[in-house]
């Protein structure tokens, strides 16, 4: 064993060397030349400020946008400091009833809406900064923000549309709204304001 | 279940098959110390990594030493660990003050018990996370403490596969490798350049890759939202590649940083897979036998695919609890149904059952959607992955080292249960290694009375049970013990007698062993017969195997038939790693 001691030693340094700082290191330098806007976070600016990132969730509570998927990141959700999820097993009463008050918040703000809620409007995500709804949970909310905005319905339903991305490679994942960017989208509509990726 | 879940099934099954082969020859060519495409561009490096650390490339060690080198290895890098994140708040790069009194609010400590968790856990590969990755760890301790020990558990992982596979494959060597060599290879060839690549790929889908302080931003409903950001792009790489699994946010790949799309989702899953799945290969390769390598990987395969499949159709059934509360639970074009809760809209249900059943069959502990919101029966796969010892495919090195445990469990236990002694790639098991030694002239003894006679074991079976060419190993108890005491005797008392009767000092030890086997045949042919002269004939094949009872020279007669001195198991059963280099 002490004869394999020095050598664990030296190799721990060595490893600690070129697979802690000069891997990291070189793939940040790459990153930062080739991939700037992705590499620091694909901050979104919008009529001259930072808003946010296209790739993180944030809390959306008005009428007139896009409300995200309920959250369980940091105390008020959307925390995008403090990532998670609710953690909470199928049978509990905690989640039950938290799925009951938000089906019954979505009713009350969207009186038209008939059916069944999109399963991914009354849950939480794993993350808790899901950016994304499905198209169904955006379209189950274009009657409220039209009417809201004062838009008519076909140009706020053409808005998700334009805003629905497909299945990666046709076939992996879900289809998807990014609910920070078509609100950003659809304020440019009101005001003729431009957003901007940070490049 | 849809249609378009079980195609995403289907293609990442088809994917990591395909997989399988070219990365497993890669591998075995590396670990071999032959020469692959990469070497004009790693081969300095390597050598540069062997000079610095004083090991001799050439050299092989025991298993003794090649414990002790692993065991030293990780203690250091335990320790180091420990200290780094003990210490973070006096290091550089954490721009967020981690770990002192200007730390934010919110954030936690790194105190002792959790940092000696921390250092435990990735030291041993465990990866589990017990602390929230953006609230309490710096960006050096990321990238210096995990991102390396990532690397490190990974190499070392395999190390140990690979080690077992020479013990397996060698024949009459003392020595399984040189760990030093094998970490360094492993790491410079295997690790390093695939998550290099992956690592700029996640970048270019968006995983974040910087030292920035954490940007804060007012949203566009002038709330205050605090994004945490760092090194995250090389870490997501090893933390897949390596299984290893400790995510550099709180969320792991459920975090859109982490895992910003769903062909980084099924990037992920396949760098997961790719090295366990590779390392059955590897195993075919090395053992000399390729088959024996796609026997464990569809093995893996039928466990894993059931598991999948059960976990996907769990999920998409959804929660009849939150179905009454007026939520869509079937799928439709434009929703995901199922049990959302705990689940990114990008992925939905099937590629993060998917994913769940990759990450706990692969010891990985990387998570796209959260494993506590799962349903029952859902939740039951990933359970069951795990408690199977997360073989199906399991941990670079890991999962391939505990299938073969199961896969000599399985040997031993069916061997009994036919009354013939247990073998596993010519290797008997359970049985006393100076009989073992000679497994080369046993395996042939065996294959030699299978065919022997008229050629049909079955018929042979049954007409003769307890008695035939094989003279010890197809012989109930009693005869056995016989043929023990006797070969004892010949041991103890005769040891030139052996090579008389194998044949003398003929230099082919080959040939000894055809003829121990030879002579079972014939005597076999010549129907019935007495027990001594059978006991000799065993005997004789024996010696003829053992390699001029491997007190020879070093020209060892087991090494053309493919056999080895060591058994897996000693005599009193206990599994050991080799015996030819624990004698």
């Amino acid at each position: 064993m002490t004869k394999q001691a020095l050598p664990g030693l030296r190799m721990m340094l060595l490893m600690t060397l070129l697979t802690g700082l000069v891997y990291p290191g070189v793939v940040t330098g790459l990153c930062q030349v080739l991939f700037p806007v992705q590499a620091n976070g694909s901050l979104v600016r919008f009529k001259g400020r930072v808003v946010g990132a296209e790739l993180i969730g944030q809390d959306f509570t008005r009428p007139q946008y896009f409300h995200p998927r309920p959250s369980a990141a940091g105390m008020e959700g959307y925390d995008a400091a403090a990532s998670g999820g609710s953690n909470l097993g199928p049978t509990s009463q905690v989640l039950v009833d938290r799925v009951r008050g938000a089906a019954d918040k979505f009713h009350s703000e969207n009186p038209e809406f008939r059916g069944r809620i999109p399963a991914d409007l009354l849950t939480t995500s794993g993350s808790g900064l899901d950016p994304h709804v499905s198209p169904a949970s955006a379209e189950a909310q274009v009657e409220r923000v039209a009417a809201a905005r004062g838009m008519s319905r076909e140009k706020v339903a053409e808005l998700v549309r334009a805003f629905t991305e497909r299945r990666d490679l046709g076939v992996l994942g879900e289809p998807r709204v990014n609910v920070l960017k078509l609100n950003l989208a659809l304020e440019e509509n009101s005001e003729g304001a431009k957003t901007e990726s940070l490049r | 279940m849809t249609a378009n879940g079980i195609l995403q099934i289907a293609i990442y099954f088809v994917v990591v098959a395909a997989l399988t082969k070219p990365l497993g020859a890669y591998m075995a060519r590396v670990f071999n110390g032959e020469r692959t495409l990469l070497h004009p561009f790693l081969r300095p490096l390597e050598r540069l990594c062997y000079w610095l650390c004083g090991v001799e490339e050439a050299s092989e060690q025991r298993w003794t030493q090649y414990a002790a080198s692993l065991l030293s290895f990780s203690l250091f890098s335990f320790l180091a660990l420990y200290a780094l994140a003990r210490l973070q708040g006096w290091l550089p790069l954490n721009p967020m003050a981690l770990g002192t009194g200007q730390a934010p609010a919110g954030t936690t400590p790194m105190t002792p018990d959790l940092a000696f968790n921390t250092a435990v856990s990735f030291t041993t590969n465990t990866d589990w996370q017990n602390y929230s990755g953006e609230a309490t760890l710096s960006y050096l301790v990321q990238m210096v403490g995990l991102t390396m020990q990532n690397f490190a558990s990974a190499a070392a992982g395999m190390a140990v596969a690979v080690a077992l596979i020479r013990g397996f494959a060698r024949q009459q060597a003392k020595t399984i490798g040189n760990f030093w060599t094998d970490i360094v290879r492993g790491t410079v060839y295997v690790l390093l350049p695939i998550s290099l690549a992956a690592a700029l790929f996640f970048c270019a889908q968006g995983v974040v890759q910087n030292v920035n302080p954490y940007t804060r931003v007012v949203t566009v409903e002038g709330k205050r939202q605090v994004i945490a950001q760092g090194p995250v792009a090389s870490q997501e790489a090893i933390k897949t590649l390596g299984t290893n699994g400790g995510g550099f946010f709180n969320a792991n790949s459920a975090h859109p940083y982490e895992n910003p799309t769903p062909l980084t989702n099924m990037v992920q899953m396949l760098l997961i897979f790719a090295i366990p799945a590779g390392l059955t290969y590897v195993f075919g390769a090395m053992t000399g036998d390729t088959r024996q390598g796609w026997a464990i990987f569809a093995a893996m395969s039928v466990m894993f695919l059931a598991g999948v499949l059960a976990l996907y159709w769990s999920e998409q059934a959804g929660n009849p609890l939150l179905a009454k509360q007026g939520l869509q639970s079937a799928a439709t074009a434009a929703q995901p149904g199922g049990n959302m809760e705990g689940k990114e809209t990008r992925f939905g249900i099937p590629a993060t059952a998917l994913f769940a059943a990759v990450t706990t069959g692969a010891s990985c502990g990387a998570v796209n959607g959260m494993h506590d919101s799962l349903t029952p029966l859902g939740g039951l796969i990933p359970l069951f992955n795990m408690q199977a010892g997360e073989v199906v495919f399991g941990g670079a090195g890991a999962g391939l080292y505990g299938m073969l445990l199961f896969a000599i469990l399985a040997v031993f236990i069916a061997g009994l249960m036919v009354g013939r002694t247990p073998e596993y790639l010519g290797k008997n098991t359970g049985v006393q290694r100076c009989l073992g030694g000679g497994g080369v002239s046993e395996g042939r003894l065996l294959e030699r009375g299978l065919r022997g006679g008229d050629g049909k074991p079955e018929q042979r079976g049954s007409a003769r049970p307890g008695g035939d060419s094989l003279c010890l190993h197809e012989r109930g108890g009693e005869q056995w013990e016989r043929v023990r005491g006797s070969q004892r005797k010949h041991t103890l008392v005769q040891p030139d007698d052996w090579n008389r009767d194998a044949g003398g000092a003929l230099p082919d030890h080959h040939s000894n062993a055809g003829d121990g086997g030879q002579s079972c045949d014939e005597k076999e042919g010549g129907g019935d017969r007495g027990d001594a002269a059978d006991t000799r004939a065993a005997v004789r094949g024996f010696v003829g195997g053992d390699g001029g009872d491997c007190r020879g020279a070093d020209v060892l007669p087991c090494t053309v038939a493919g056999s080895d001195h060591g058994a897996l198991f000693d005599v009193r059963g206990e599994v050991v790693l080799n015996h030819a280099a624990s004698d």
